[in-house]
């Protein structure tokens, strides 16, 4: 018999005791319903975390340092460094991401903020979503500049007076924003002078005042740039006067930036961050990335996924119980017809295979109403919690995601497990003796 | 040439704590291309000798050649593969599978003698055609007269073309005309394809009309074995 001589008869078979077979599938259908709507929750809820990271670059980032904690690693973290690493696998950009304490100025309102000088050429920096309004640098020699959308609701009063402070975002694009920023003034090589400024109760320090155009608004980043209030680029920020610094050695010796205190890799994807992080560590640096952490949240998951998969394999279990019952109330009936089939030249395997394939294709029956099912439940689960619970929440979260792998994986469990569960009536099956089931009633 | 060959077969089996002797030291040897009649009363072992015959069975003892093959000692799959191939068996009760119409019993038997499916609607409708039941094909069993479905069964133990049919009391359950009808039948087949015909039977004058070899059995044994002399 050919494979499709053993569907077309498990297909009679199962459409010749319709009742019984139309229970036993809506068994398996709602074990199987319960199953994926369970794991969906874990699969969506694993999506909402690992998207919030990805939509802050968290998971593509790395953050390179001197490892301060051992004692033979490299102690110099330089540009030819920083070509090696750019040079890596999977790397997409690396570059030393420098902090200014400075002062901004827009208009009338002034604070102090923190900021970042980022590579002018680099707009992935920021995804499409995080623009309010504007978008990234033009160029990277222009001195321009982005805001967070924090930092100027918060300082200028006009926003505090309208309703959707949001939509007037754009306005701003174009004005003119002051960066002040502290500088030293003073030689180190003339002493002389320099005391006697301090004699003169001048402190020897001096305002450097730079003039960039706004570009962009961004939101403000949740995890890694709390405290940075705007963007420029590399080469603004060489111009600007900065104290750099550890103590006051390093301005005595005149020190230039030989090394730089860490510098920021971003990779293709999360993959290349895992291989990338290592190769990093590999050369001697600290390498730490986003991935550290959600190992452990990993774990915190599998342990969830775990549990929802349990509950729905013990329901899958005693649906399956339903199917053995079926397929040995089957035998039962079918006992002459087997008794024929064997009188026919059937053998054991022949009929044993009827059997099994009749089970699986319960399973397969049952998993095809049953993820529908289990969709349509987390559809109703999805609109009840986000409409009731979360509606003060401005973005669509999806508690549940039912992916092609989890839809796959449903009907192919399904199967198996329907097959294993008719393995023993099926070798019951095939056991029969022909000449009783043949005086079988 | 005897296509089948018996020698002190012994068939013991048990119904609870009693022990039945159903057969007790057979020997006869049935020659290619005969119709053969087992007759006897209720209970002589004649359809356990049948399903031995037709390989459903092993004997306690004792040996079954089928053209010189110990089929006595065949294993599981071998035994079926005989039961395919080599013999075809008709019942009293028919034995169709009642979900099937006519032309898919014949072409169960098909599908599991593993001739391809599109062979199979062609040759199953060829045999009803033989057995003159062309506009019965798509018909169910419950639909179709006792002959009919002896007729169906017929058809369905040729299908893989043994060279054997073993028939257990094939008019057992039909009136006197249906009856002669499937003897005609049967007498064709041996006459017209050559295959050589066991049949179980509780009336003598049908083994007598019918059978080359008429084998009479009491108790588990052979009592007479009479062969008719080819008329001139």
């Amino acid at each position: 018999m050919t494979p499709s001589d053993y569907i077309f008869t498990s297909l009679n078979n199962i459409r010749k005791n319709r009742l019984r077979s139309i229970l036993t599938i809506i068994g398996v259908a709602v074990a199987i319903g319960a199953l994926t709507s369970m794991m969906s929750f874990g699969i969506g809820m694993q999506n909402n975390i690992r998207d919030s990271f990805e939509k802050n670059h968290l998971i593509t980032q790395i953050t390179v340092s001197i490892d301060n904690e051992q004692s033979d690693s490299v102690n110099v973290l330089n540009d030819s460094v920083l070509a090696v690493i750019s040079a890596l696998d999977g790397v997409e950009k690396a570059f030393f991401e420098t902090t200014i304490p400075a002062k901004l100025k827009i208009g009338q309102a002034e604070s102090t903020t923190t900021v970042k000088a980022i590579p002018g050429n680099y707009s992935k920096y920021f995804d499409d979503e995080s623009y309010m309004a504007g978008g990234f640098l033009t160029s990277d020699t222009i001195k321009q500049i982005i805001v967070t959308d924090r930092f100027i609701k918060d300082r200028i009063r006009e926003f505090d007076t309208i309703n959707n402070p949001d939509s007037i975002l754009h306005e701003y694009i174009g004005k003119e924003i002051t960066l002040s920023a502290i500088s030293i003034d003073f030689n180190p090589q003339n002493l002389f002078s320099a005391f006697s400024a301090i004699m003169s109760n001048k402190l020897p320090f001096r305002d450097s005042l730079t003039s960039f155009s706004l570009v962009g608004v961004v939101k403000q980043r949740q995890m890694n740039d709390w405290g940075t209030g705007a963007y420029i680029s590399q080469k603004s920020a060489e111009n600007i006067p900065q104290l750099n610094f550890d103590n006051v050695w390093d301005i005595l010796n005149q020190k230039n930036i030989l090394t730089q205190k860490s510098a920021t890799v971003f990779t293709k994807g999360i993959r290349e961050t895992e291989s990338v992080q290592k190769k990093v560590q590999e050369m001697g640096y600290s390498a730490r990335s986003i991935l550290d952490n959600l190992e452990e949240v990993k774990k915190a998951f599998l342990i969830m996924d775990s549990l929802l998969g349990a509950i729905g394999i013990m329901a899958l279990f005693i649906a399956t119980l339903g199917l053995v019952n079926t397929l040995i109330m089957s035998i039962y009936e079918r006992t002459h017809e087997i008794g024929i089939l064997k009188s026919l030249g059937a053998r054991n395997q022949l009929v044993r295979n009827l059997f099994i394939i009749e089970a699986g294709c319960i399973g397969f029956i049952g998993a095809v109403v049953g993820i529908p099912m289990g969709w349509g439940v987390t559809r109703v689960a999805d609109f009840i919690l986000f409409s009731k619970l979360f509606n003060d929440i401005e973005e669509e979260i999806h508690l549940f995601s039912f992916p092609w792998y989890l839809i796959i994986g449903a009907v192919g469990f399904a199967v198996i497990f329907s097959i294993v569960a008719g393995l023993y009536p099926a070798a019951r099956a095939s056991r029969i003796d022909p000449v009783k089931a043949l005086r079988h009633e | 040439m005897p296509i089948l060959e018996i020698t002190n077969l012994v068939k013991d089996y048990s119904t609870g704590s009693t022990m039945v002797h159903a057969l007790r030291g057979i020997s006869c040897s049935i020659s290619e291309g005969t119709t053969a009649s087992i007759v006897g009363k209720s209970g002589c072992g004649k359809s356990t000798l049948l399903n031995i015959l037709g390989g459903l069975d092993q004997p306690t003892k004792g040996l079954v050649n089928y053209k010189g093959q110990a089929i006595s000692s065949f294993k599981s799959n071998r035994l079926a593969d005989y039961r395919k191939t080599e013999v075809g068996m008709i019942f009293q009760s028919f034995n169709l599978i009642p979900t099937l119409t006519a032309w898919e019993n014949i072409a169960m038997a098909l599908a599991i003698g593993d001739i391809p499916r599109k062979r199979r609607k062609q040759r199953a409708t060829e045999l009803l055609g033989y057995m003159g039941l062309e506009d019965r094909t798509s018909h169910l069993p419950t639909e179709l007269s006792g002959g009919e479905c002896q007729r169906v069964a017929i058809a369905r133990s040729i299908a893989n073309n043994p060279k054997v049919i073993l028939a257990d009391e094939p008019t057992g359950n039909l009136d006197t005309e249906t009856s002669g009808q499937i003897m005609t039948l049967l007498r064709k087949l041996n006459k017209e394809e050559g295959k050589t015909i066991i049949m179980v039977t509780h009336d003598l004058e049908y083994a007598n009309n019918f059978a080359d070899l008429i084998i009479t059995m009491k108790d588990g044994q052979i009592i007479e074995t009479k062969e008719k002399l080819p008329k001139s």
